[in-house]
């Protein structure tokens, strides 16, 4: 499918991951400098080597804490793909459901859905069942709603193209307006994938025995800055390993789209 | 013998937010067996409208269709429909699109491959049967759209502007296929164009439509000789033709 590119030079080749990691290199030799010249407190900025020793020093732990978080955002996230991906096609199936779900569904956009997570513990508990529902709730509706306008964005004429086929309402779905709503789903799963580790993390800082949330709450009672630094580093990598997969499988299920706009964009 | 096509007093009123839109008043038109006919008139008089009307996928605000006898309801079987644009999925090579036509109705796949083969080389874009669309240009694509319309052999073509999308070469070329594929196989054809000497080629017979709201203004029967060519537009009947169709579509009716 894709054609052998001519090769790029190796600084071209390599720049995506180059270009960047220069920058952090030297926003953290910036920021050594920065708190070692102003000689600012170390409870209140440390420096970017004591965090480092921190995190070596205690990365056993942080390493078990960021696993239960992982777990969270994971089987909140997947719950989120599994329950708006059917929803949205429903809704889209029929007319009713259309007209009397979607203004519903476009007003809770705008409800802050970390507001009932207080709620949900005292349903669910101190546990892990919480966090999941909570990542669930904040990552399902952008997918939701990313699934339903992709699914109303099909062209009219594609339709007509498929429907001249004798083709059943199933078929319409499965063959066209599945397909033609599948970019815009994974935007809004991107979307999500960001907002569900937000939505563990509310629920680790409301009330938990575990997790990185819980890990930042205690630092930050017992004002250990640097470990409190330390902590945000596994959330980076959480966050765009997350990020990245949910790539890998947009890659993986819609490469027709993302080749057609890089093809169109020229190469 | 009753035509293949009955359009009867069709009207059709577009409802929008904006109000009506009046796309065709009171057309009645009859395509018979075997016939070619070609669709003139001006952009939005409501051609297309007319075509999706008859391939079922708009049902008119009046008035009716029949094919083969059969009132049109809804999409009917033994149609080849070729849109204004190509409409080809994205996600599928241009032989899987082209074989889509073959899957929905629950068709051989195994069995229409190589006709779809012969009708990719038919429409000259042999070699690019496993690239996906956006690697063919706008002409190409429309190509494969047509034997799309074309693989399951319906003995019934609707055709939009099937041509307007190519340089005038291979427009020309496909002309002549086209011909040749309608005078071997005995099919019947609806065919809108807006190029006059296009129609003149083809056709047994053009209607001229009036501007929006359109109505079938007159009908022009061309009755020289098959196969035509290029050289036959020069024909005296062909340019008097030709004049005669300027001449109604440049009248304003009342
Ligand atoms: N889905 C629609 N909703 C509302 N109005 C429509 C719709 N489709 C077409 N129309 C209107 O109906 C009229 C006829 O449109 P139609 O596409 O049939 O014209 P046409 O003769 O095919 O034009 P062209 O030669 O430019 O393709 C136009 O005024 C158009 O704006
Ligand atoms: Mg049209």
């Amino acid at each position: 499918m894709k054609e052998p590119a001519d090769r790029l030079p190796w600084h071209e080749q390599w720049g995506d991951w180059l270009y960047p990691l220069g920058t952090i290199v030297f926003l953290v030799i910036a920021w050594e400098l920065f708190v070692r010249l102003l000689k600012i407190p170390s409870y209140l900025v440390p420096r970017p080597y004591d965090v480092l020793l921190v995190l070596v020093d205690r990365h056993a732990e942080i390493f078990a804490h960021a696993l239960v978080t992982a777990q969270e955002v994971a089987l909140g996230y997947l719950l989120g793909v599994a329950v708006a991906v059917p929803c949205a096609i429903l809704i889209c199936w029929s007319r009713l459901l259309e007209r009397s779900l979607m203004p519903l569904i476009v007003y809770t956009q705008t409800f802050p859905k970390s507001a009932i997570a207080p709620l949900f513990l005292i349903w669910f508990g101190y546990g892990i069942l919480p966090k999941v529902v909570i990542a669930f709730l904040i990552g399902f509706f952008p997918m939701l709603i990313a699934m339903i306008t992709g699914l109303r964005a099909v062209e009219p004429d594609a339709v007509d193209m498929i429907r001249s086929m004798s083709a059943s309402k199933l078929q319409t779905f499965t063959k066209v307006r599945i397909p033609y709503s599948l970019p815009f789903f994974f935007s809004g799963a991107k979307v999500a994938a960001t907002l569900s580790i937000v939505g563990a993390l509310v629920g680790e800082f409301i009330g938990a025995e575990q997790g990185l949330g819980y890990l930042l709450i205690r630092a930050n009672a017992s004002l250990d800055t640097e470990f409190l630094f330390a902590i945000l580093i596994p959330l980076v990598v959480l966050g765009r390993l997350f990020f990245s997969f949910v790539g890998l499988v947009e890659r993986y299920v819609i490469g027709w789209h993302l080749a057609a706009r890089e093809g169109a964009q020229g190469s | 013998m009753d035509p293949l096509i009955d359009v009867q007093q069709v009207i059709m009123r577009y409802r929008t937010k904006g109000g009506p839109v009046h796309a065709l008043a009171d057309v009645t038109l009859q395509v018979g067996r075997g016939e070619f006919v070609s669709v003139v008139g001006p952009s939005g008089c409501g051609k297309s409208t007319l075509l999706k009307i008859i391939a079922g996928l708009l049902l008119p605000s009046a008035g009716q269709v029949r094919v083969d006898g059969v009132r049109v309801s809804g999409p009917h079987p033994g149609v080849g429909v070729v849109f204004q644009s190509p409409v080809l999925l994205a996600w599928r090579t241009i032989l899987e699109n082209i074989l889509l036509q073959i899957e929905v109705r629950h068709l051989s796949k195994a069995q229409y491959r190589k006709r779809a083969l012969d009708l990719i080389a038919l429409v000259g874009i042999q070699g690019f049967e496993d690239k996906l669309p956006y690697q063919l240009s706008g002409g190409m694509q429309q190509r494969a759209a047509i034997c799309r319309a074309l693989i399951h052999d319906p003995p019934l073509l609707l055709m939009d502007e099937p041509f307007g999308a190519l340089d005038a070469l291979t427009r020309d070329r496909m002309d002549l296929e086209l011909q040749r594929i309608w005078l071997e196989s005995g099919k019947t054809v609806l065919f809108i164009t807006h190029s006059i000497p296009e129609a003149i080629l083809l056709s047994d017979t053009i209607v001229v439509m009036s501007a929006r709201p359109g109505r079938v203004q007159e009908l022009v029967q061309v009755t020289f000789p098959r196969p035509r060519d290029l050289k036959s537009l020069a024909r005296p009947e062909a340019v008097e033709a030709i004049e005669r169709i300027r001449a109604i579509m440049g009248t304003v009716p009342d």
